[in-house]
């Protein structure tokens, strides 16, 4: 396996903050991979390092095995970033043609508009195109090279339910073949967990867990059953059979089970008679895991970035 | 050499969209030109050997030129430096040097079409005659002269956020303009204000061009001061979008 990215020993300060403190990990070829964290942890600095648009203060940054800076290695990565306001006066079109003459070996036009669902708005102004259009158009832009690396900075901002979809589903295409690789950073947690084969998640700038979504969520050791109770009953019922460190919460008639022993504890409610049906265990969803990892309780601190 | 072109295409094609700025900086110069060539006598008034028609549309000309080149270049790399695009391109084989040297074919471009209109409408509604080599030396002596002020509208744009950068490259276009002598000749100025516009570039470009119409070669000391200019605001150009560059805010 090769290597596409490879951070050695990297920190960056901003004055006395230190946003990213010694990181090092490598990405192989035709992998994707999710970059999560709080809001503030470092996410975009690391980004832009491996960008080549910030310096790092230390350690070594390789990417495609050469330096971000040099033309020659930006002409194999695509990279869409945050808070890019579209220029004016010029087309859908124009802007793709553009982006395109940059590269040896361009994506056809045809194919961007079509991948990015923006072959009716080929014409049209970028600049006033709908926040989520433009998000597409972007998307489009960090495709025009064909490129090996794509480096995706919260992608999906600005756009709704189903664009949500669509561009997921394009993005599973691009790298089907695992020729290609993919970087991106998302607070849809939900959609890291479907679509990224490894998960890095930083806190404080430092890398705190490392694996597939299924290792990141085993990692807490939690196990979480959900189910219905009849009519009648409440969690409180339950409580007999919950250890201290067990959570149970109750919505409608829908129950939750936190437990670090979800085997014995199915046991022993099956063979009681309360009135249970749809019981589910699964390791719980990605976001229980990653307030567990980071010890963040507020919701709000996750999503905004 | 095709990503470069591409680029110079992309920059001309949005300023030559951009109908409203080149109107309203070309509105103003004809009617200042017209309307002082009506007030002062069509017909037999000259100044420092010219006819004042063929002295005050080169006033207006290098004027104008400077409105076209210089304002929008400082709101367009203050927008697309503050607001993302240039990040962006950052991330692509683009180099900067490409990216600057496509806003200055671009404004060159810019610079050739306003005295070519300027002229023409001079030509034309007030039958200033001169022959063709003196058109096309003059157009491009103020062409030539409009570099100091591509570098200073570039460093403007580097320096100032959006909103400041148009107050700032307005502020320095009509001041300049005014001191320069371009509105009023340098000759009916008071002795200090002479000796000021004497060192103001925009004095020594229209210098360029009164010369030129009057059979004789820019100084050198209109070249060697206007190239003195153009390095200045290179260097500290340069140095800022180099240093604003490296400490991106992401």
């Amino acid at each position: 396996m090769t290597s596409i990215l490879e951070f050695q020993n990297v920190s960056k300060n901003y004055g006395s903050k230190r946003a990213v403190d010694n990181l090092s990990f490598s990405i192989e070829k035709g992998t994707i991979v999710a970059l999560l964290g709080p809001n503030g942890a470092g996410k975009t600095t690391t980004m832009a390092m491996l960008l080549g648009l910030i310096q790092p203060t230390d350690g070594k940054i390789t990417v495609l095995h050469g330096n971000p800076r040099q033309p020659a290695t930006r002409r194999q990565i695509g990279a869409m970033l945050q808070n890019v306001s579209l220029p004016d006066k010029i087309s859908v079109q124009e802007l793709l043609q553009l982006f395109r003459s940059n590269y040896p070996n361009p994506a056809s036009l045809e194919t961007l508009l079509q991948m990015t669902g923006l072959t009716a708005e080929r014409h049209k102004d970028a600049s006033k195109l709908s926040g989520g259009q433009q998000r597409r158009v972007q998307f489009a832009l960090a495709m025009a090279g064909n490129p090996q690396f794509l480096v995706l900075d919260e992608p999906t901002t600005g756009m709704d339910v189903n664009s949500r979809r669509d561009f997921w589903h394009q993005l599973r295409g691009y790298t089907k073949n695992g020729e290609r690789t993919l970087l991106l950073s998302t607070h849809h947690l939900e959609e890291a967990d479907a679509i990224a084969d490894r998960i890095l998640v930083i806190q404080h700038g430092k890398l705190i867990a490392d694996g597939s979504p299924a290792e990141i969520k085993a990692k807490t050791g939690w196990s979480y059953i959900r189910m219905q109770i009849g009519e009648g009953f409440t969690a409180a019922d339950l409580q007999c059979f919950l250890t201290s460190e067990d959570e149970c919460s109750m919505e409608g008639r829908k129950v939750q089970i936190r437990t670090r022993d979800s085997d014995s504890l199915l046991r022993k409610l099956l063979r009681t008679e309360l009135p249970l049906s749809q019981i589910e265990v699964s390791q719980g969803k990605l976001e229980d895991a990653f307030f567990a990892i980071t010890n963040k309780e507020n919701y709000e601190e996750v999503t905004v970035s | 050499m095709k990503a470069y072109w591409a680029q110079c295409r992309f920059e001309l094609k949005r300023s030559m969209r951009n109908r409203r700025l080149i109107i309203l900086s070309l509105l103003l110069p004809l009617f200042y030109y017209f309307f002082y060539v009506n007030l002062y006598g069509n017909s037999s008034q000259t100044l420092s050997g010219l006819p004042w028609k063929t002295y005050f549309l080169m006033s207006m000309a290098s004027f104008g030129t400077i409105g076209t080149v210089m304002n929008s270049l400082a709101n367009r790399v203050a927008v697309e430096r503050t607001q993302g695009w240039l990040k962006l391109l950052r991330t692509t084989p683009l180099t900067s040097r490409q990216y600057i040297l496509s806003k200055i074919v671009t404004q060159l471009l810019l610079a050739f079409l306003t005295i070519l209109i300027m002229f023409a409408a001079a030509a034309i509604f007030t039958h200033v005659h001169m022959p063709i080599r003196l058109w096309i030396g003059a157009l491009l002596g103020i062409m030539f002269a409009s570099l100091p002020f591509m570098a200073l509208g570039f460093t403007i744009g580097v320096l100032a956020g959006e909103n400041a950068a148009s107050v700032a490259s307005s502020a320095a276009y009509i001041l300049l303009s005014i001191f320069g002598g371009l509105w009023f000749p340098v000759a009916i100025m008071p002795h200090w204000m002479q000796h000021l516009a004497h060192w103001l570039p925009t004095f020594r470009m229209a210098n360029v061009a009164w010369r030129i119409v009057d059979h004789q070669f820019p100084s050198t000391t209109d070249i060697l001061l206007l190239l003195t200019y153009f390095v200045i605001f290179v260097v500290i150009g340069g140095l800022a979008f180099n240093r604003d560059q490296k400490n991106l805010s992401v």
